[in-house]
């Protein structure tokens, strides 16, 4: 997988809520690559920034919500020098919405638009992005609806006539409907119940299997992740603190949260561990300790945590921001404040 | 993510300009008759001023009627009738509101199917002319207290059709539930649970039931179903109508006081919109970021309109 | 491909379950008639004073009553020996089956049918044009409104609409009379056509009632679109920040399609099932608009109605003016039960 051309080059992401000088960053500085058929999972409590950079890569966030810096490259073929989302044209954005880049919401009582049938939702876009027919897309939404194992006489159902399972199912088939190559997913399990969790995840691996989709997966549940990703990302308050391959986060999380978060989640599987949970609560955003924004609650912390913001190691394989990893003289960390 | 300037309340215009209009005509109801009998040396209720139809000029700032009265002096007068008129109408408005919709929306079985039924029913019957037929049997007795009472009885179901969804989604609220599983009395349910959390709405009910009130008098005594003895912002627009203020061309006659109605619900309108505004962030310029949460029915406004 | 969508032929539970909802409204609408029946046949008898003393009265100040006539005007509103309220009940809803609402006074001796059927199409046609105009224009300038909440548009619009709603409409009815009546003569002041052309299917009438119809019409829409407005504004507002128009932008679908098919669509549904409360104050404040303009219809027979204490023909209209509101409602309902698929469900 980590040979695979690379799909989507985010580089120093930024969102800010507001402007001016009572602008809180969301997101800060935020880079990473998706490689084709990958499933990159982000992992963080709320507040952490995952859900506005999940909004932020497909430019949907709103105001006060504005993308201050960065840049967010899509690499159709593994040639082309790729298509800058954030500097796209409107109409160019619409083509590349769904056709190329899907997403998946939370709750998907609350995505599905509730007074329009199932299959009217997905006919509206396929029609939007290929050429076809009312009677053919209708039959190509009963398809999808049965890859998630959805009874194809469902199409002419409304959200609300589903089961809680079933909507989240039909939210992914929806998101299959143009056989996108990027799907984002906030949280797409955090609705239902553990059983309709393991089978949505486990059906997810056979269509990404099938597909060849990457995956961009948030959740506030890492130990999910560790079963499901290939690689996963750690955030803590706008930023990536720890980003390694999902064997590495899980054997050996190097920044002291994500220690702290894979201890406080049940294993799905394995020997239970004794849970722990984090000391503390997210920091407030507007007013972010000084030096590393985890201090205030880390176990571990040295005096030189308060001083200094440790910076990812850029291009390792498996790298925390964390000063224990990296001896404060290097270059990757800078003084700040 | 959840970002809120909660630290921030900004203080919001449209409160402070509606909260300004509503505590100035406060005040010309309660002192201003008190100030026109004083400067004109004559009861309030009856004034002679000047000749019949006089313009606005510097003696009668808004000119008089055919009978010569002063239209300002009525104008101050009238703002008390049509006030108490309103805070009675709109007090009795609202406490059926609360009353039947809290208890229609709490009770469960036949009792509050039936009762339910009962406001849907009234719901659907337009309220003007009821109360016009009401209004017309009395004939003018009773003074204002009648007219506010007949106000007041004919002018809930909007209000408690809104407390009744309310109180609907309130019951299935986990707070409101685990106090029935702790066996406490569904009385004390609902004045400790359920109320405090209708109260923000009770208030915008009670502002706007005001308001109906003031324009229902208005409309009332306009259709000549009033009594046009008293003194209102209701009976001077019936007078200039029926005195053919019109044909004489008085605009100084019958533009002010329903220049005063419309001043008192706009300053209930921004009140409400501003309140509105501050609790429903989505709702105001440049809205937030996503809450997940359902939408909250815009209660108010549905009422409002 | 939303209307594509509903015109796929429904399955047969699914019709079912909406013909059951549909059974239930008209039920509802049926009660709701009977309500108003009883309340028109009670407040008489409630209210303190004898109102069929006075009718009597001024009926014989007119000509000679029949015992006929006393008897209809007993089962109208009770009285001293009329006999127990239970039959005086029977005999009223027979009378009512009957079409009999006894004789009007203020236009003596004609039968109130007759005086009440000679306004009733001039409100209905002059209401209803009037609403349907307001409520489009209102609804699509709040919608508007609310898609781009405080830019200039909306606060603009806004904060004039909580102004306008607030204006009683016979205050604006009077304000335009004396602009553009009074004042400038581009429009008659009064009545509902000309005094000197005959009422009939000619071009003459059509257009003579067209020329005095604007006035009120334009009072009516002028002061009801704010209220659409404010309603929609409201709900769009909070509508384009649903996760389900974020989805469909996320769709790629062109602006056009996210508003018909995903905000718009959801954002009016409460304007229709708040209808009924709407309906209502529209009604009333139109009746009053009618009595400045003098317009022929049902507001200037209940003005006239009330200056004459004509408690019959008083009883009549709001008989029919509620009976029209209810059947009004029952139309947006059935709307309603159409556009959202959700009030199909049985409870």
């Amino acid at each position: 997988m980590k040979d695979s051309p690379v799909l989507l080059d985010v580089a120093g992401l930024t969102v800010e809520y507001g402007s001016g000088p009572g602008a809180v960053r969301a997101v800060d500085d935020v880079s990473f690559r998706l490689r084709r058929g990958e499933i990159l999972g982000v992992a963080g409590e709320s507040g952490s920034g995952k859900s506005t950079l999940m909004t932020a890569l497909t430019r949907l966030q709103r105001p006060p919500a504005r993308i201050a810096g960065g840049a967010v490259t899509y690499h159709p073929g593994s040639s082309d020098p790729g298509i800058d989302l954030l500097a796209a044209s409107p109409a160019r954005l619409r083509e590349l919405r769904w056709d190329s880049l899907a997403v998946v919401f939370q709750s998907a009582m609350a995505a599905l638009n509730p007074v329009m049938r199932l299959g009217a939702q997905f006919v509206d876009v396929i029609r939007a992005h290929r050429q076809v027919g009312r009677k053919e897309a209708w039959a190509r939404a009963e398809e999808l609806l049965e890859l998630v194992g959805i009874p194809a006489n469902r199409v002419r159902s409304y959200p609300h006539e589903l089961s809680g399972g079933m909507r989240q199912r039909a939210t992914i088939a929806l998101a299959l409907a143009c056989e996108p190559e990027i799907i984002v997913m906030d949280e797409p399990t955090t609705a239902v119940d553990v059983v309709m969790q393991r089978q949505i995840v486990r059906r997810l691996m056979r269509l990404r299997q099938q597909f060849g989709f990457a995956i961009v997966f948030v959740t506030h549940d890492l130990s999910l992740l560790v079963e499901l990703a290939d690689r996963i990302m750690v955030m803590y308050a706008g930023r990536i603190v720890e980003l390694g391959t999902a064997a590495d986060l899980y054997h050996d999380p190097r920044h002291p949260y994500s220690q702290g978060l894979r201890d406080s989640f049940p294993p799905l599987h394995g020997p239970l561990r004794e849970l722990r949970g984090i000391p503390g609560s997210p920091p407030d955003l507007r007013a972010l300790p000084p030096g590393c924004a985890f201090q205030p609650r880390c176990p571990k912390r040295q005096p030189e945590c308060t001083t200094t913001r440790p910076e990812l190691p850029p291009a390792a394989e498996h790298g925390a921001a964390c000063l224990l990893q990296q001896p404060a003289d290097l270059p990757g960390s800078k003084a700040v404040r | 993510m959840r970002l809120r300037r909660k630290l921030r309340r900004p203080r919001n215009r449209k409160v402070a300009v509606g909260l300004v209009i509503l505590v100035a005509l406060v005040v010309i109801a309660i002192v201003g008759p008190v100030l026109v009998s004083a400067l004109l040396g004559q009861s309030a209720e009856r004034l002679h001023a000047g000749g019949p139809l006089e313009p606005p000029s510097g003696r009668h700032w808004l000119g008089t009627t055919t009978a010569g009265e002063d239209v300002l002096a009525q104008l101050v007068t009238g703002t008390r009738t049509s006030l108490l008129v309103g805070l009675t109408g709109g007090a009795i408005s609202t406490t059926l509101a609360v009353l039947l919709g809290v208890i229609s929306g709490y009770s469960t079985g036949k009792a509050g199917a039936l009762l339910t039924a009962f406001v849907n029913i009234f719901l659907v019957i337009p309220g003007l002319p009821l109360l016009i037929i009401i209004a017309s049997y009395t004939q003018g007795r009773g003074g204002w207290i009648m007219v506010a009472l007949i106000i007041g009885l004919t002018s809930w179901p909007g209000g408690a059709r809104v407390k009744r969804a309310q109180t609907l989604s309130l019951r299935n609220r986990d707070f409101v539930q685990a106090a029935r599983y702790a066996g406490e009395s569904k009385v004390r349910i609902v004045l400790l649970e359920v109320a405090p959390h209708l109260a923000p709405l009770i208030a915008s009910t009670f502002l706007f039931a005001v308001v109906g009130s003031i324009a229902a008098e208005a409309g009332l005594n306009f259709i000549g179903a009033g009594n046009p003895n008293t003194v209102s912002w209701g009976t001077m627009l019936f007078w200039a109508q029926s005195q053919g203020a019109l044909l004489s061309g008085a605009w100084w006659w019958f533009a002010p006081p329903g220049l005063c109605i419309a001043l008192i619900g706009t300053a209930a309108g921004l009140i409400n919109f501003g309140v509105d505004e501050l609790s429903d962030p989505r709702l105001r310029a440049r809205g937030q970021k996503t809450s997940r949460k359902a939408g909250r029915a815009t209660a108010a406004i549905a009422e409002a309109s | 491909m939303a209307a594509q969508a509903t015109a796929l032929p429904l399955s047969g539970p699914l019709r079912a379950l909406a013909g059951s909802v549909l059974v239930k409204r008209i039920a509802f609408y049926l009660v709701a008639g009977w309500a108003a029946i009883t309340l028109n046949f009670l407040l008489p008898r409630l209210m303190p004073g004898d109102p069929a003393s006075a009718i009597l009265l001024k009926m014989t100040e007119l000509g000679p009553v029949s015992p006929q006539r006393e008897a209809v005007v007993h089962r109208l509103f009770g009285g001293a020996n009329s006999g127990p309220l239970w039959d005086q009940y029977v005999s009223y809803l027979g009378g009512l089956f009957r079409g009999d609402f006894g004789l009007s006074i203020a236009f003596y001796p004609t039968p109130v049918t007759d005086v009440v059927s000679s306004g009733f199409w001039w409100t209905v046609v002059l209401v209803g044009t009037a609403t349907v105009i307001s409520f489009v224009i209102g609804t699509v300038l709040g919608a508007i409104a609310g898609w781009r909440p405080g830019r200039r548009f909306d606060s603009i619009a806004s904060p004039l609409s909580i102004f306008v709603h607030s204006v009683p409409y016979f205050w604006i009815a009077l304000i335009l009379a004396f602009v553009f009546a009074f004042q400038w003569g581009w429009l008659p002041l009064a009545g509902g056509a000309g005094r000197n052309v005959e009422p009939g299917f000619t071009a003459e009438f059509i257009g003579s009632a067209l020329e005095h119809a604007i006035l009120p019409a334009a009072t009516i829409v002028l002061t009801s679109i704010s209220g659409w407005l404010i309603h929609m504004r409201n709900m769009t507002a909070s509508v384009i920040n649903e996760d389900y128009v974020l989805l469909a932008w996320a769709k790629g679908l062109h602006t056009a399609r996210v508003v018909s098919g995903y905000a718009a669509r959801n954002a009016i549904l409460p304007s229709i099932s708040g209808f009924a409360v709407s309906i209502g104050m529209v009604v009333g404040g139109s009746l009053l608009t009618e009595l400045v303009f003098n317009y022929p219809g049902l507001g200037s027979l209940l003005n006239q109605a009330i200056l004459n204490l004509d408690y019959p023909l008083m009883q009549g209209l709001f008989l029919v003016i509620s009976l029209t509101v209810l059947v009004i409602n029952f139309i947006a309902d059935s709307i309603y039960v159409l556009l959202d698929p959700r009030t199909r469900e049985v409870s």
